[in-house]
């Protein structure tokens, strides 16, 4: 039976944990708060540990930070085994950081690659979820029956770092549909217009967007649509804007939404649901509320 | 019911064919084309708005702006003029809706009805018969004429009795519509200058919670080489300006409005005024020196070191 070598933390880490441990042998390093401990999941306390004797290691961590102290000093990966270690990061880093990571493990016999996991929603996942795969496609080919353990829908995005730069796309234009429907929504709501009607209209006409489809109806019903926090989503957005720059893109928008990110985590704290942006435009909009989800 | 359309430009027109040889229709325009080309439909032509008014039962206006719905019903020969108790006016115009109200208290006082039923979505939806019309006012009126509306298109909401919510919750539409096009635009500008193809960009955000309107329209026609809105850029900067105006109204902050406002102002002063939105593809590649198709620029870093 296939081994699989899990660390990191956070909900997501949380969430690929569960789903691998339903089909493969799961041993997880917790770098966090004990969030990973699932039935059919061992758990160990150290990197060198974790790597001996599996088939392919996960990386699923919430900061970059925790990421660089795994890979800055990879002995550990190669414990107990002669052959080429295969690394998959599920996390959210720097396409480049990622690129040049890649370049120096290589030389050390590990293939890093990334499958960075998309989802603002690990209870109704993988509706709206995807994988993002960079990395040689022999490596997916050999991985993927894993990958579809976590998320069915798989998107091979070229080399290593194409499937963080992916993410990072698809990320600030969900974070974008977010924004704008909360502030439309506000600016209908103040105008005479209910929830409920522009939830029926704007998502049968050319507003339509992701976030109208499940935020209307759910600030209607009181209901929550997310469990990604405010800071994750920050912490992205950042690494989103830092690409652009680097690109010489504007990027006008999503660095504003970037923005909007940032103040809204430092007002309601960065462990807040990304659902709680709704409280910052009622009372910045003047609205009676919130109506917290 | 006999009707009457008074507008018959690319919207009005598209909405208006759907009524001939469904009810007695009389048209007005001051493009003499145009209403020659639904006389030759079986349409008649009238002379002026307030012939138009008398020869109908109920009349719908589809014009550019609030200012011409008030010169076309109350101005020299306007339809005011030929209107009488029992009548209906439909306001189909991308109008403002607190001058919309102005309009019907003053149609009140002679016993006539006015309600708002803009419509929402693509020119291609209007002539397919399938756009969405977005009506508000009283609901007596709005019954009455329903078997019109819904002549137009099926797709017929009702968003309350105060007359101009349906042009609110047009301009709602229309700003969320804007502003996701150039987000995602911008942001696909980025993922090019990575190297990212388009055509897997738009794979990933359609089957993501990045997917909206944009994604599923205009970046597969990109790819394809297709054309996938035809609007004056002229109009589109004119209705956000009116979101715009309506969130500083009630001191509702709009800052992701406010960015894609100036967007398609830069788009308008650099086009002209006879751009057309789809223009705008180009504006955002040019800002990101980039292109959506072909070969993109190098992912090189544009930082100087």
């Amino acid at each position: 039976m296939t081994t699989i070598g899990l660390a990191g933390s956070g909900e997501i880490a949380a969430f690929v944990a569960r789903q691998l441990a339903i089909r493969y042998s799961v041993r997880v390093l917790d770098l966090g708060n004990g969030s990973l401990r699932c039935d059919g999941a061992a758990e160990v306390d150290n990197a060198t540990t974790l790597a001996k004797d599996v088939d392919v290691l996960v990386l699923c961590t919430e900061s970059d930070e925790a990421r660089d102290v795994l890979l800055s000093k990879p002995e550990w990966l190669n414990a107990g085994t002669d052959q080429k270690r295969i690394v998959i990061d599920m996390g959210q880093a720097s396409p480049d950081d990622t690129k040049a990571l890649a370049a120096n493990l290589s030389e050390r016999g590990v293939i890093l690659v990334d499958a960075t996991f998309h989802t603002e929603n690990t209870a109704t996942a993988p509706e709206g979820s995807a994988i993002f795969f960079g990395g040689d496609s022999s490596v997916l080919d050999s991985t993927r029956e894993l990958l579809e353990q976590v998320c069915p829908t798989i998107i091979h995005c070229g080399d290593v770092g194409s499937g963080h730069a992916m993410r990072l796309v698809v990320l600030a234009i969900a974070a974008c549909n977010r924004l704008i429907t909360y502030e439309c929504a506000a600016m209908g709501t103040r105008n005479g217009l209910t929830i409920d009607d522009m939830a029926t209209v704007l998502n049968k006409s050319s507003g339509y967007n992701s976030a109208s489809a499940r935020v209307l109806p759910a600030m209607a019903a009181n209901k929550r649509t997310t469990n990604v926090t405010l800071g994750a989503w920050a912490e992205d957005l950042r690494k989103a804007s830092a690409m652009a720059m680097r690109l010489g893109a504007p990027m006008l928008i999503a660095t504003m939404a970037r923005s909007t990110l940032d103040a809204a985590s430092n007002r309601l704290g960065a462990t807040a649901t990304v659902d709680r942006l709704a409280e910052i435009w009622q009372i910045d909009s003047g609205l009676p509320g919130p109506a917290a989800a | 019911m006999r009707i009457g359309y008074i507008g018959l430009g690319a919207m009005g027109g598209a909405l208006a064919r759907h009524l001939i040889g469904k009810f007695p229709l009389s048209v007005f325009d001051l493009n003499k084309k145009a209403v020659g080309d639904f006389v030759e439909l079986g349409a008649a032509a009238a002379s002026t708005p307030a012939e138009l008014a008398r020869n109908s039962d109920v009349i719908f206006l589809c014009l550019p702006r609030s200012s011409d719905v008030e010169s076309v019903l109350f101005g020299p020969n306007g339809a005011a003029e030929g209107l009488s108790s029992g009548k209906i006016v439909v306001d189909q115009t991308s109008g403002v809706p607190a001058e919309t109200r102005d309009f019907a208290r003053k149609l009140e006082d002679i016993g006539v009805t006015l309600f708002d039923a803009p419509v929402s979505g693509a020119m291609a939806t209007a002539i397919a018969g399938t756009i969405s019309i977005i009506a508000s006012g009283p609901l007596v009126a709005f019954q009455k004429t329903r078997p019109v509306l819904e002549s137009i298109s099926p797709n017929v909401f009702h968003c309350g009795v105060r007359v101009g919510n349906g042009q609110t919750m047009k301009t709602v539409n229309n700003m969320m519509n804007v502003s996701c096009r150039l987000a995602t635009l911008e942001v696909v500008a980025m993922g090019r200058k990575f190297g990212l193809p388009l055509e897997l960009m738009t794979e990933a955000i359609n089957a993501t919670t990045a997917r909206n309107y944009t994604s599923q329209g205009m970046l597969p026609a990109i790819a394809e080489g297709r054309q996938s809105t035809k609007f004056w850029l002229a109009l589109q900067v004119k209705d956000i300006h009116q979101a715009i105006s309506l969130a500083a109204e009630q001191k509702v902050p709009m800052p992701i409005g406010g960015v894609a406002r100036s967007i398609l102002q830069i788009g308008l002063n650099s086009l002209g005024k006879d751009a057309q939105l789809e223009q705008m593809i180009g504006v955002i590649e040019s800002m990101a020196d980039t292109k959506f198709v072909g070969t993109s620029s190098a992912s090189a870093s544009k930082e100087v070191k």
